[in-house]
């Protein structure tokens, strides 16, 4: 049921639940791409949330040779506006850049990818769902499908694979990703979806049994300042 | 799971069910969104109502309505929607209904920006409304707290008959961090006699009102309401202390500020600087009895604050000039540093040295 990335996949989706940890994974899987690839693309087309989106560390990311594009022309935060940049529309054209897209949460979020989704090569492209049953909306295997459902309606494209992504931010446990795998391994046995990823926070991958699903990906939080981490 | 992981706007509307709140009456504003969107989806699942109102002088109006029908009922907005708002609180206050009223607050004046701001400080603990009134304000730190404040301001707001504000800065609203939805602490509360629910034919009709043109029944009402908040200011402040005890300077800070405050704190002990905190829960009443508490090693007080300095002005009434006081802020949606903080200490401990 798990499986290795897809090697073929060009074009990375990002959809789910907002609070999944969509962004920081985006990062994550960019920062992860741009060792081994030269030409790399960041696209936030996030229009939910105001806050906390991939496009404000640009800078680290284009440290690392990343274009970041952004859905609003010119400024990374303090407007919420749905507004998209025709940029995006290059890195998903030339055939070659690999492109992380971290779409908005829920799927009202999803439904920005509704616009481009005809330019979108089925073969180069995966759609992953990030999954947090740590988040109340996602606890269950049953609210996982119907938001899988309701994404793909939004957006007019198929969720191919899920990404296990269940954490507290720094009070995750071991047993919050295991019932995380539990959750995603469940959903995968009803809707035939794999298991890509499980995302771990950076403190318990030590601490981690040897049978979850899919590539372990360490997440060390990008977006949360110091002075987040609950006192 | 017990825990959940949850972005503060959702945890304060989820808490607001949790406490008994069972009419919502809102109006999109970035960046409390989240609230009215949750409530929408989730109020009728608890059997209670959420509707859009077309302004925010609609929505608080429709708040004074049902509370005056004895509901448990909340608003919410963000910092201009709430100036909006501020002449429905004053009547909700003068005709003594209770509520609560959830300010996510963001960078001013006008318009300002949707980033996180204090900036509403003198708009919460003053009011923006007319008149000799007060409405207790509570400022969380974090979700948790944002949750067990909510959850017990309906509480407060009955027993008093009286607003109370849940004041959290955009970041309060926006960030996440895992909660857990205890029981909500109890008060004795007296049946709602007063409320407008009908008269079935057996009694003179209940009103909701804060016209008084006689002016001795006016003052005579004022001083009743003075009572009110005077037993507030003795009951319901609520404060933190953090590392005061040797402390040679102090910092007062509350929300999103204190958090900084509390790492930078922990920076400067690192190297050898005794600093510490008051950190209001309450903002009004605002926690004076916290500053009495404070040894003859304190050397100066520092308020620092997400806005050009109004709370300040509070830690100067509350010093009374037995210590200076300094100021450190940031505004606009802009979040200090910890360093700046750290720096501002360093110079403020020069210049009373």
């Amino acid at each position: 049921m798990s499986a290795k990335a897809n090697e073929q996949a060009r074009i990375i989706i990002l959809t789910g639940h907002y609070g999944s940890g969509k962004s920081e994974l985006s990062i994550q899987l960019a920062l992860k791409l741009a060792q081994q690839h030269a030409a790399v693309a960041l696209v936030d087309v996030d229009v939910v949330n105001p806050y906390f989106r991939s496009r404000e560390r640009r800078a680290l990311l284009e440290e690392h040779g990343i274009r970041v594009i952004a859905n609003t022309l010119g400024v990374d935060q303090g407007v919420d506006l749905p507004a998209i940049s025709a940029e995006i529309y290059a890195p998903l054209r030339d055939g070659h850049t690999r492109t992380v897209v971290d779409a908005g949460g829920d799927p009202v979020g999803a439904r920005v990818l509704s616009s481009f989704r005809r330019l979108l090569d089925p073969r180069q492209t995966e759609v992953l769902c990030v999954v947090n049953a740590a988040r109340p909306q996602t606890a269950d295997a049953r609210a996982v499908i119907d938001q899988i459902a309701a994404i793909e309606q939004a957006s007019g494209l198929k969720v191919t694979a899920l990404i296990n992504n269940t954490h507290l931010l720094e009070h995750t446990e071991r047993l919050h990703v295991e019932a995380g795998d539990d959750v995603c391994r469940e959903v995968s046995r009803q809707s035939g979806l794999p298991i890509r990823y499980t995302g771990v926070t950076e403190h318990v991958c030590s601490d981690l049994p040897a049978d979850l699903a899919g590539e372990i990906i360490p997440i060390s939080m990008h977006l949360r300042e110091s002075w987040m981490k609950s006192s | 799971m017990e825990k959940v992981l949850m972005k503060g706007n959702e945890a304060i509307a989820q808490a607001a069910i949790h406490g008994g709140c069972r009419y919502f009456f809102g109006y999109p504003i970035t960046p409390q969104n989240e609230i009215p969107e949750y409530m929408s989806r989730e109020m009728p699942k608890a059997g209670g109502v959420f509707l859009q109102a077309e302004s925010e002088v609609a929505a608080i109006n429709m708040v004074y309505g049902a509370a005056g029908a004895g509901a448990r009922v909340m608003t919410s907005s963000s910092s201009p929607g709430i100036a909006l708002k501020q002449e429905g609180i004053s009547y909700i206050v003068g005709s003594e209904v209770p509520c609560v009223i959830v300010n996510i607050s963001r960078g001013g004046p006008g318009l300002g920006g949707i980033q996180p701001a204090q900036s509403d400080y003198n708009q919460s603990t003053r009011g923006g409304g007319n008149g000799d009134y007060n409405i207790i304000v509570f400022a969380p730190a974090n979700i948790q707290e944002a949750v067990d404040l909510t959850a017990e301001a309906f509480e407060i707001a009955d027993f008093y008959r009286n607003p109370v504000m849940i004041l959290g800065d955009g970041m309060i609203g926006q960030m996440m961090e895992p909660v857990v939805f205890h029981e909500t602490p109890k008060r004795e509360l007296e049946p709602k006699t007063w409320a407008t629910t009908g008269t079935g034919g057996k009694r003179a009709p209940n009103i909701i009102n804060s016209l008084h043109l006689d002016p001795a029944n006016l003052e005579k009402h004022n001083l009743h309401l003075q009572q009110k908040y005077a037993r507030m200011r003795a009951e319901e402040t609520r404060y933190e202390l953090y590392q005061v005890d040797d402390a040679e300077l102090v910092f007062v800070a509350y929300g999103t500020a204190s958090r900084i405050v509390r790492n930078a704190i922990i920076q400067l002990r690192e190297t050898g600087v005794k600093a510490g905190m008051i950190r209001p829960i309450s903002v009004w009443p605002f926690p004076q009895a916290a500053f009495d508490q404070l040894g003859s090693q304190v050397r100066a007080l520092m308020s620092v604050e997400l806005s050009c300095g109004q709370m300040v002005d509070d830690v100067r009434i509350a010093a009374a000039g037995r210590w200076p006081v300094g100021f450190y802020g940031r505004s606009g949606g802009m979040i200090p540093a910890q360093h700046e903080i750290v720096d501002a200490c360093r110079s403020m401990l020069e210049e009373v040295a």
